[in-house]
């Protein structure tokens, strides 16, 4: 369906559309509401507190659609953004949001090489990979990845964590930000998976 | 509310050009902008959905003006349909020219020629790189068989040693069984080696090298070549050597700019999707927002016509009160300000009319009034003939009811009335005439003066005034006078010979007859016998001339009628040969009247009657009646079963000397007539149905009245 609709919108080309817009609102916004099967997903998520910091380890999947691979291939580089926020349960009131955290990870191909390669954007660590499997394997492994300090917690209060991913669309280059917003196979995000933080 | 919606137009242009500015450079700074660009996006379409709206509400407004035909509703179509074709035209031209521009514009940045040049200009840079992989293989081969020949030296000193030989930035000895033997580096900054990471351990059969990107980014050559030593333990030799300094960094940019150039050529079609949209909605709101501004002006051009149009109709509907509002200093305004003075002035126009009608109206009914208080008669023709108007004294005097003949062709009531024909013959010059007319209360001589009213500019003719006058009884009155003068001379002049004749005659008589027999004396006798009885029949005959003659004071008093008939029938009861017969309806009659002259009258009409009957087989017959008439005053009629009045009678019964009685003086009616007019009422002859005459006397009430007051 979704294939259909980006061939129909490509082939329409430029001066179709002005009578895609004419077409009218209804349809700019129908893409958001179709059900999509997940492209990005948390499959697991672990969370253990040493030396008074909790820390995160954690499995994503993470497949890219065929047109954020050919994005890719061309030299456009894809932001990936894992949040986790850090939420105060509170029983009577609506939870709040205590913490968040973003890693921000930059993947891009490179032509000389032929490589992949993979930027950890927080600390500037990055890796070349041969392929985009192996590069996506990096990124699908979060290991150790400090969440907050115990002490910044209070006490006899419950914690809840959750963690998604998604494709950051802001990070896109321009042009390709404004179709990403109406086009919904740049739409890339995982549900969020949310767990209790274990003292 | 002008003021208002001026404002509310000023808003909305300028939200409208501030969302259109940021989309705009939302689309070529991604950046700033990037976060919001949904949202102004969605403000567009908010702004064009709010636009459509008002548009949508306009167009029904005009539809439903033009529906009910309402002043201006026209011209708003008109002007709307023509600003929206002069927004419409342009932002079209732009709208296509535009698109073309960016789609060509667009495509023509790039090429396939620079596409190739730079495939061929990384592919060149990867050769120049991969060319000096064979050296670094050799040489890492050369130094593996080096580490399998060596002697007891340490390993440590002999892989720098190596390293610093080779120029290799890092350099290292792994196996299959245990990972790294050795390592060394020329310093803490040197990439890892990708054996040295987990999982990346694979034994190389031969040796090899090939272009390597560690995590720096900067380019390097891995080597890798087997160490040549007892099987069962696998051994390789790893170095990882700098590319050469000037190679790296032109290698490096071709590999940047071929990266660019990709991108952009991919983002080709996003970019112009993107600047097609948002120059769409930038025209699309332009052009709603140019179409309410046409609703917006039209209104603004249209609204003090349609003032003008609506003030048009109430003066057209006769309201004069009515004024425009000036708030232009334009030629509307000027048109506006002409019509205020216009209608101002008509209302001053129509004031003055109204005022001069008025006047007119009250000359008419002062004129109108007094005519009807003029005793002499006036009709009015129109120039065709039709009767205009007609008095109230007129309408009497020719027995006519004023409000029927209004407008009716004088032929008409000629029809109707042939003895009226005499009346309305008129030459070209005033006439006045005596006619005698025959109505329906008796012969009446009428005065007629008739007069073309002509038109002194034009000498056109506009009809016609008749003037009428009654003047029967007026020269009754002057015969009357005119006969008691004659009576009167005539008593005295014959009452005084009379007196002597008489007593010269008994005086003859008494002295000569005696002394006289025979034929002289019955001569004599018969003579002066006759003398006598002449003398005496002379004097009862002077008598009545002075009676007629002399008139004494009226006395008029509230009588009963019905009372005085009874009273004078009474006196003729014991007559044999007289049957009076009453018809009294109401047994009271009151009028005012002389009791006396009332009396005589009625004598007089009973022994007319019974004069007229002398000579019959049957005693004569006489009918009394009276009745009131019902605005007060009395009707008396008397009738006998005589001969009755001959025609040539009717017309002169009244005047004195005119008898059909051998010896009769001719005073009688005569008499009636005079008696009946003093006391203010009238008289008429005429004969009954069954044959025999009526004499009808009318006493009224009003003229009574009248009449105490002279």
């Amino acid at each position: 369906m979704k294939r259909i609709r980006g061939k129909v919108l490509s082939r329409l080309g430029i001066r179709g559309v002005f009578a895609v817009a004419v077409l009218g609102s209804g349809l700019f916004c129908a893409p958001y509401a179709l059900a999509r099967r997940p492209a990005f997903a948390v499959m697991q998520v672990h969370s253990y507190l040493r030396r008074g910091v909790y820390y995160l380890d954690a499995n994503l999947s993470l497949r890219l659609n065929p047109r954020a691979r050919q994005a890719l291939v061309h030299g456009v580089a894809l932001t990936f953004i894992v949040e986790i926020h850090i939420i105060h349960y509170r029983r009577f009131l609506w939870n709040e949001v205590v913490g968040r955290l973003g890693e921000r990870y930059r993947l891009s191909y490179r032509p000389l090489t032929r490589t992949y390669r993979v930027e950890n954007l927080n600390s500037g660590v990055s890796s070349a990979y041969d392929s985009l499997v192996e590069a996506l394997d990096s990124l699908s492994h979060v290991h150790r990845l400090p969440l907050i300090d115990v002490s910044l917690l209070a006490h006899h209060t419950r914690y809840l964590a959750r963690i998604r991913v998604v494709l950051d669309d802001q990070a896109l280059p321009g042009p390709l930000k404004l179709v990403s917003l109406l086009m919904p196979g740049w739409r890339l995000e995982s549900s969020w998976n949310q767990w209790v933080l274990a003292r | 509310m002008k003021r208002l919606r001026s404002w509310a137009l000023l808003i909305v242009l300028i939200v409208v050009g501030v969302a259109l500015y940021l989309l705009s450079l939302s689309t070529t700074r991604s950046v700033v902008f990037g976060r919001w660009q949904l949202w102004l996006i969605g403000a567009n379409i908010g702004v064009g959905l709010l636009l459509i709206g008002l548009i949508a509400a306009n167009l029904y407004r005009l539809y439903r003006a033009l529906r009910q035909d309402a002043p201006g509703a026209r011209l708003t179509r008109r002007l709307v349909a023509l600003f929206g074709v002069l927004a419409v035209l342009p932002v079209g031209a732009v709208f296509y020219f535009s698109l073309q521009f960016i789609d060509h514009g667009i495509d023509s940045w790039f090429n396939l020629n620079l596409d190739r040049a730079l495939g061929d200009a990384l592919m060149l840079s990867r050769r120049a790189l991969t060319s000096q992989t064979g050296l670094y293989a050799g040489a890492s081969a050369q130094a593996a068989r080096m580490l399998a020949d060596r002697g007891p030296e340490p390993i440590g000193p002999a892989l720098d040693r190596l390293r610093k030989e080779l120029g290799a930035v890092r350099v290292g000895i792994f196996d299959t069984v245990n990972g790294r033997e050795a390592l060394s580096h020329n310093g803490p900054r040197a990439p890892v080696l990708p054996s040295f990471r987990e999982g990346k351990s694979t034994y190389p059969m031969i040796p090899s090298a090939r272009l390597y990107v560690p995590g720096n980014g900067n380019l390097y050559v891995l080597a890798r070549a087997p160490i040549p030593g007892k099987a069962g333990r696998r051994r390789w030799f790893e170095a990882l050597y700098p590319v050469g300094g000037q190679a790296s960094k032109l290698a490096r940019r071709v590999e940047a700019g071929y990266s660019r150039y990709h991108e952009l050529n991919y983002l080709r079609r996003p970019l112009k999707l993107s600047f097609a949209l948002t120059l769409t909605l930038v025209l699309l709101l332009s052009l709603l927002v140019a179409v309410w501004a046409a609703f917006f002006a039209a209104r603004r051009v249209v609204e003090p016509i349609q003032e003008l149009a609506y003030a048009t109709r109430a003066v057209a509907a006769g309201d004069f009160a009515v004024k425009v509002p000036e708030h232009s200093r334009d030629e509307i305004g000027f048109l506006t300000r002409a019509f205020n003075r216009m209608t101002a002035r008509l209302a001053l126009a129509r004031a003055e009319a109204r005022q001069g009608e008025i006047t007119l109206e009250r000359e008419r009914t002062w004129l109108a009034t007094v005519f009807g208080a003029l005793p002499t008669g006036v009709i009015t023709l129109d120039p065709a003939d039709n009767l205009r108007s007609i008095n109230t004294a007129a309408a009497v005097m020719l027995e006519l009811v004023p409000k029927r003949w209004q407008g009716v062709p004088l032929g008409d009531l000629l029809n109707q009335r042939t003895e009226l024909k005499p009346l309305f013959e008129r030459g070209h010059h005033a006439v006045r005439r005596d006619l005698e007319v025959r109505l329906s209360r008796g012969m009446c001589t009428l005065r007629v003066g008739s007069t073309e009213i002509a038109d002194t500019r034009t000498r056109i003719s506009g009809g016609w005034v008749l003037v009428v006058e009654d003047v029967s009884e007026f020269l009754h009155a002057l015969r009357n006078a005119a006969w008691g003068e004659v009576a009167r001379r005539l008593a005295h002049e014959i009452k005084n010979p009379l007196t002597p004749i008489q007593l010269a005659t008994e005086h003859l008589r008494r002295k000569c007859l005696p002394g006289m027999t025979g034929v002289e004396g019955e001569v004599l006798e018969r003579a002066t016998t006759t003398i006598i009885n002449q003398v005496k029949s002379m004097q009862g005959m002077v008598d009545a001339f002075s009676e007629y003659a002399r008139s004494p004071m009226l006395r008029l008093s509230l009588v009963d009628g019905a009372n005085l008939v009874r009273e004078v029938a009474e006196l003729y009861r014991g007559r044999t040969d007289v049957t009076i017969k009453l018809r009294i309806t109401p047994q009271r009659v009151p009028v005012r009247a002389d009791a006396a002259r009332l009396r005589q009258v009625l004598h007089n009409l009973i022994k007319n009657a019974i004069e007229a009957q002398e000579g019959a087989a049957r005693p004569a017959w006489v009918e009394i009646a009276i009745a009131a008439l019902p605005g007060g005053g009395m009707e008396l009629r008397v009738g006998d079963r005589g001969p009755g009045f001959s025609p040539a009678l009717l017309t002169r019964a009244f005047e004195p000397y005119v008898t059909t009685k051998r010896g009769g003086t001719g005073l009688g009616l005569a008499l009636v007539h005079k008696l009946v007019e003093e006391q203010g009422g009238r008289v008429w002859l005429g004969n009954r149905p069954g044959g025999g005459a009526q004499v009808v006397v009318r006493l009224a009430q009003a003229r009574s009245e009248q009449e105490e007051q002279v």
